[in-house]
């Protein structure tokens, strides 16, 4: 592998790729220095092999692969000696992985065994001026942003999920497949795996949700929240609560989110029937995406949101549900 | 059993952080430096541990002094000790290095049988000292625990992923990060608060440690710091509600937003 | 789950602010002294209580402090560095539109030589100070009731913590500790919880009249190099209280190009419809306050009422096993609007009355307390206080008449046309909107748009306060009789809770199903002002201790 080449470290769970395996690649493309870079990555688990074909059409070159039905029962010390002996194979100059549970796991025991730099939910990435690159991560709850660089090689990063795009498939593109073994660790191993499938009847937390949905007082009483919870359903979204709904006794305190609420940073915040009082903006300043409807044009939330709808809670929010119905959202997809 | 925590502090942020004008770093002068909550389940578990098993809490954390300090609030809550690693010569430390710095310190004062933290530092929120920590030590690590059992030499460990949870079994010593709902904190007594201040506190400096400078030198620097853009103008939707409605949704697929 | 437990100090110090760590700083290094000469004498614990989550974050105040008795407490400590000297003062007198200077101004107003500095920082300044005496400091615990066998005070409860809403315990559930103490020094400031209850059972306001307050909202600001002076004071009459509101404003420059901004207004109004908070927008509106603050940035806002009942409205300062300080004890000088120089000088009489009575070791401690009022009586609180011993209550009046009064007090020590002058009855001046004549323009104006540049809204503002509060737990407002709320005072006085609350805690709203109004409070905005307990028309609003820590995070204000 040339100088310049990125490894992304993956994983898949029943041979379906996650959507943020992908977006990791997408981010490799960000990365690399020059077009001619290659992009390899590493899978290592139980059934990945189906996933092949994707990664090559998804723009990687070569795949290395540790498939064996032992290794879903293995924990982080294997797939890090794994990687490690691509990494030492190939020499990459960067090395990506999701920013979720298994590649900080991963990412983060590899930096202490390479003795090299790793940078965490990368939102972005560059380079300065002589070419070195740069990573931009989001720091104390997304009011700032920290730019950091590497002093060695291989330059690790974990990429945040939501931000970056996912490569063009070319279908029919090829890629180079090796296969690898390693062996197994005693002291720790995966007694048992439980997962839960996308939209099920559990909402998650507000504090974990990739969406939240949220009602102030614009609903005029508790019976109309059954608005906001079909609105939920339809993406798979936590309900939020502005302060007001709760002292009043229409959601428990769980739901509130604000100052002295709870803080949310989720991809996708829809404000419904919210005013914007300062407390409760305090509460969604790192909101990725925020929606204000509200039937009052200058209620504070418009000042502070990307899209706005001035309208009728119950005009808008039974077709906005339909329409986002038409597509079912919260499945692990294996491509597009 | 004798645990160590590793506690991080972080400035309370009820808003009113700013970052220096030269992009160094954050506004530290009249900040109030915290706990971060993560750690809080950490040292929670850590003395269920005591109560249920005998031995030692330990409470250990690596920076500048700061008041209130977090050590003081771990023994307020009923920590055994506190070690407190700091020098002045510290070059700016990044996450490997603290963590060098860190498991230095551990095996001066261990040996312990398991390692708690918080999953993340709230913060700079690396999320990579768990990791580090278990690599540096060559243990086990497993990270995210909301359920913790001790069985004689191994540990039984529940973990909330993204998709799911997970069980894993471990043998200490370990290193386990901790996740919110792993139990539910105490809060400090007035007798923990002044029993607090009798408690042994052991200060370790770089030549205690048998680092040297150069280990600790950055691996990740920051190039700089500064406060999040601000958003930009707000695009209203017009319409009846049905095409402001579908309309919402064609500009947040677009966007990425719906999966 | 949770055990209650007992502690024991000798000296336990309720309240963290200047008088309570004075007190405690006082004691150490008097005791110190007294062992050197006295080796076979044994250590004294002093253990000070706070609620606030950290010393000094519930403190609030102007201010320009007389550091006289700082100085004597900690001799040959330099001054701390965010002290700066007032080096120029105004008294200036404002219509809408323009400031008048005032070309004469009466000693007892003069500042030059003051420290202008942040009794915040103070505070933090003399809690280090007190660690290092050997000060055992508790910030995050709240005295919630007295312990009192046989009408002796042996110390205080501290609050639970780990309930829910209703009242019921959580896992967390913590029991409050009974902390037992030799002598109890109550330092709670003006209106305090502990106090209303050991009045309560030990009647120790009985023959006094009650205490007249004012509430005071300030806020710091970041100002724009060039618009303001660092030593400079300002204190305003007129715009924007009419003739019948006492108060004024005031604006004092910091180094660093920060001033502090604020305005006290009187808690005896007549007109319910009167909105301090809007007022004290309307002040900084004014061209010689704007033109200061425009450009600038907030930093900080908060509230706090003052007692302003002078001489005699103090109550008993001392009991079996307790003496009492600061504002807590009614030591404020209205007419120096002074406050934070007698806290001191106070806490330091009580705490060699306290030493004394520990020291003797002969049974008869409580017996010695008693010296606490002598010690008091001989001192510059009394002199101070004496000469105004009746300033607030030339005001009753009106503002007129009150100047006037107020300079035949100058003449005559205090003692003016009538001594003592019967003081306002405070939240009982209030009118029911029926008696009111035509609004006045300054009074009961309804507030207009904020301009997000000087002005804001209070929920703008609170942010700056860094208030927060555990939302699930019991409501620290209560609210005797909610009906009341609802019917007799909407009708009678339009709530007025919803205006003279600093923070906004409380809301009528109007129902959409039951077609009848209730009363929301937002109990976690609270600033811990003490505002509603003091000025709510029928009286039925108590303020108790909230979970500790909880209440504003002041910093540097």
């Amino acid at each position: 592998m040339s100088g310049g080449g990125i490894l992304s470290v993956l994983s898949c769970r029943a041979g379906r790729l996650p959507r943020a395996a992908l977006e990791v690649l997408g981010a490799a493309q960000q990365l690399r220095s020059t077009a001619s870079s290659s992009i390899a990555a590493v899978l290592v688990g139980a059934e990945v092999s189906p996933v092949i074909d994707t990664l090559a059409a998804r723009g990687v070159d070569s795949v290395y692969l540790f498939e064996d039905d032992a290794l879903a029962r293995c924990t982080t010390e294997v797939h890090v000696r794994a990687v490690a002996a691509v990494v030492a194979e190939i020499r990459p100059a960067c090395v990506l992985l999701p920013d979720s549970a298994y590649g900080r796991d991963v990412a983060s025991r590899l930096s202490a065994r390479l003795g090299t730099g790793l940078a965490t939910g990368c939102v972005s990435f560059g380079a300065t001026a002589s070419g070195e690159p740069l990573a931009e991560r989001t720091v104390f709850g997304g009011r700032f942003v920290e730019r950091v660089s590497w002093a060695g090689v291989p330059r690790l990063a974990t990429v945040k999920s939501g931000i970056f795009g996912v490569p063009h498939a070319e279908p029919g593109r090829r890629a180079t497949l090796q296969r690898r073994e390693v062996a197994r660790d005693a002291r720790a191993n995966v007694l048992s795996v439980e997962h839960s499938e996308g939209s099920g009847s559990a909402r998650p937390d507000i504090e974990e949700a990739r969406v939240v949905v949220a009602a102030g007082r614009g609903f005029g009483s508790a019976e109309k929240l059954h608005l906001i919870e079909e609105l939920a359903d339809a993406l798979g979204a936590a309900v939020g609560a502005s302060r007001a709904v709760v002292d009043l006794g229409w959601l428990e305190h769980q739901h509130q989110v604000g100052q002295t609420g709870r803080s949310v940073a989720p991809d996708l915040y829809i404000a419904c029937g919210i005013s914007g009082a300062i407390q409760h903006l305090a509460g969604i300043s790192s909101a990725g995406t925020i929606v204000a409807i509200n039937r009052d044009p200058e209620a504070p939330i418009f000042g502070v949101a990307d899209y706005g709808i001035v309208g009728e809670i119950e005009e808008i929010l039974p077709p906005l549900a339909a329409a986002l119905r038409e597509r079912p959202v919260g499945r692990p997809e294996a491509g597009e | 059993m004798r645990v160590a925590v590793c506690l991080k502090q972080f400035p309370d942020d009820t808003g009113r952080l700013s970052a220096l004008e030269d992009g160094s770093g954050l506004q530290e002068a009249d900040c109030t430096w915290m706990l971060s909550p993560f750690d809080r389940y950490a040292v929670e578990e850590g003395l269920r541990l005591r109560a249920a098993l005998g031995g030692e809490c330990v409470a250990v954390h690596v920076g500048p002094d700061h008041a209130p300090s977090v050590l003081t609030e771990a023994l307020a809550l009923g920590v055994d000790k506190a070690v407190h690693v700091w020098d002045d010569a510290f070059p700016a430390l990044d996450p490997l290095a603290t963590a060098r710095v860190l498991a230095a310190a551990l095996r001066l004062t261990g040996p312990f049988d398991m390692i708690l933290a918080g999953h993340r530092g709230v913060g700079e929120d690396h999320g990579q000292m768990p990791g580090l920590l278990a690599e540096l030590l060559d243990w086990p690590q497993v990270t995210l625990a909301v359920g913790l059992t001790v069985e004689g030499e191994s540990a039984r460990v529940v973990r909330e992923v993204e998709d799911g949870r997970e069980e894993w079994r471990v043998t200490l010593p370990a290193v386990i990060s901790a996740q919110k709902g792993l139990n539910e904190p105490r809060q400090k007594s007035l007798k923990g608060v002044l029993e607090a201040k009798r408690k042994p506190v052991l200060r370790l400096a770089l030549k205690d440690l048998g680092t040297s400078l150069e280990d600790l030198a950055p691996q990740l620097r920051r190039e700089h710091l500064v406060a999040s853009p601000r958003r930009g103008a707000i695009r209203r939707i017009a319409g009846d509600p049905d095409a402001q409605a579908r309309e919402l949704v064609r500009l947040l697929r677009e966007a990425g937003k719906l999966r | 789950m949770s055990v209650r437990e007992t502690l024991e100090t000798d000296l336990l110090v309720v309240g963290g602010g200047p008088a309570g760590l004075a007190t405690a700083i006082h004691f150490r290094r008097c005791l110190a002294e007294l062992r050197q000469r006295r080796p076979e004498l044994p250590d004294l614990s002093v253990t000070v209580i706070e609620k606030a989550r950290e010393f000094g974050a519930h403190c609030v105040s102007g201010a320009v402090v007389d550091v006289e008795p700082l100085v004597r407490l900690l001799p040959g400590r330099e001054l701390p560095g965010f002290a700066v000297p007032c080096t120029g003062e105004q008294i200036a007198w404002l219509t809408q539109t323009r400031a008048v200077v005032s070309p004469w101004m009466p000693r007892y107003l003069r500042q030059r030589g003051l420290q202008i500095l942040s009794v915040n920082r103070l505070v933090r300044w003399l809690a280090e100070a007190a660690e290092v005496e050997g000060v055992q400091l508790a910030a995050g615990f709240a005295a919630t009731a007295p312990l009192i066998e046989d009408g002796r005070v042996m110390g205080v409860r501290t609050g639970d913590s780990g309930l829910d809403r209703q009242g019921r315990p959580k896992p967390s559930f913590q029991a409050g500790a009974d902390v037992r103490a030799r002598v109890t020094v109550v330092a709670e400031g003006a209106r305090g919880s502990l106090l209303r209850q050991l009045d309560d059972a030990l009647h120790l306001s009985a023959g006094r009249p009650a205490p007249v307050y004012a509430l005071g909202l300030k806020e710091l600001w970041q100002v724009e190099r060039g618009r303001a002076q660092a030593g400079q004071v300002l204190h305003t009459l007129g715009y924007p209280l009419d003739g019948s509101v006492y108060g004024g404003g005031f604006l004092y420059g910091h180094a660093g190009d920060q001033v502090s901004v604020g305005l006290v207004v009187g808690l005896d109004y007549q007109d319910p419809r009167l909105d301090p908070y809007v007022l004290f927008q309307r002040f900084k509106s004014h061209p010689r306050i704007r033109k200061v603050l425009e450009g600038g940035r907030i930093l900080g806002y908060g509230a706090r009422a003052l007692n302003e009942g002078g001489w005699y409205s103090v109550p008993k300062l001392w009991g079996n096993g307790f003496l009492l300080v600061g504002e807590s004890a009614g030591f404020l000088d209205t007419r120096r609007l002074k406050g934070v120089h007698l806290a001191i000088e106070s806490g330091m009489l009580a705490a060699e009355t306290a030493l004394e009575a520990l020291s003797q070791g002969d049974g008869r401690g409580d017996e010695r307390l008693a010296a606490y009022a002598d010690r008091v009586a001989s001192s510059r609180i009394r002199q101070d206080l004496w000469q105004a011993r009746n300033a607030r209550q030339a005001f009753r009046s009106g503002r007129v008449l009150g100047l006037v009064q107020t300079a035949l007090q100058a003449l005559s020590r205090g003692r003016g046309l009538v001594d003592p002058l019967a003081p306002s009855r405070g939240y009982a001046e209030m009118r029911p909107l029926n008696q009111l004549e035509q609004p006045r323009d300054s009074a009961s104006r309804v507030a207009g748009q904020m301009d997000r540049q000087v002005t804001f809204d209070r929920a703008t503002a609170l942010a700056a306060s860094g208030t927060n509060h555990e939302e699930d737990q019991p409501p620290h407002l209560v609210v005797a009789d909610p009906e009341v709320c609802a019917g007799r005072c909407r009708a009678e006085y339009d709530n007025p809770c919803q205006r003279f609350c600093p923070a906004g805690v409380y809301e009528i709203v109007a129902e959409h199903e039951a077609g009848k109004p209730r009363l929301l409070i937002h109990a976690s905005n609270c600033l811990h002002c003490k505002t509603c307990e003091i000025m709510d028309p029928y009286q039925i609003i108590t303020w108790v201790p909230p979970e500790a820590g909880g209440g504003p995070s002041y910093e540097a204000l």
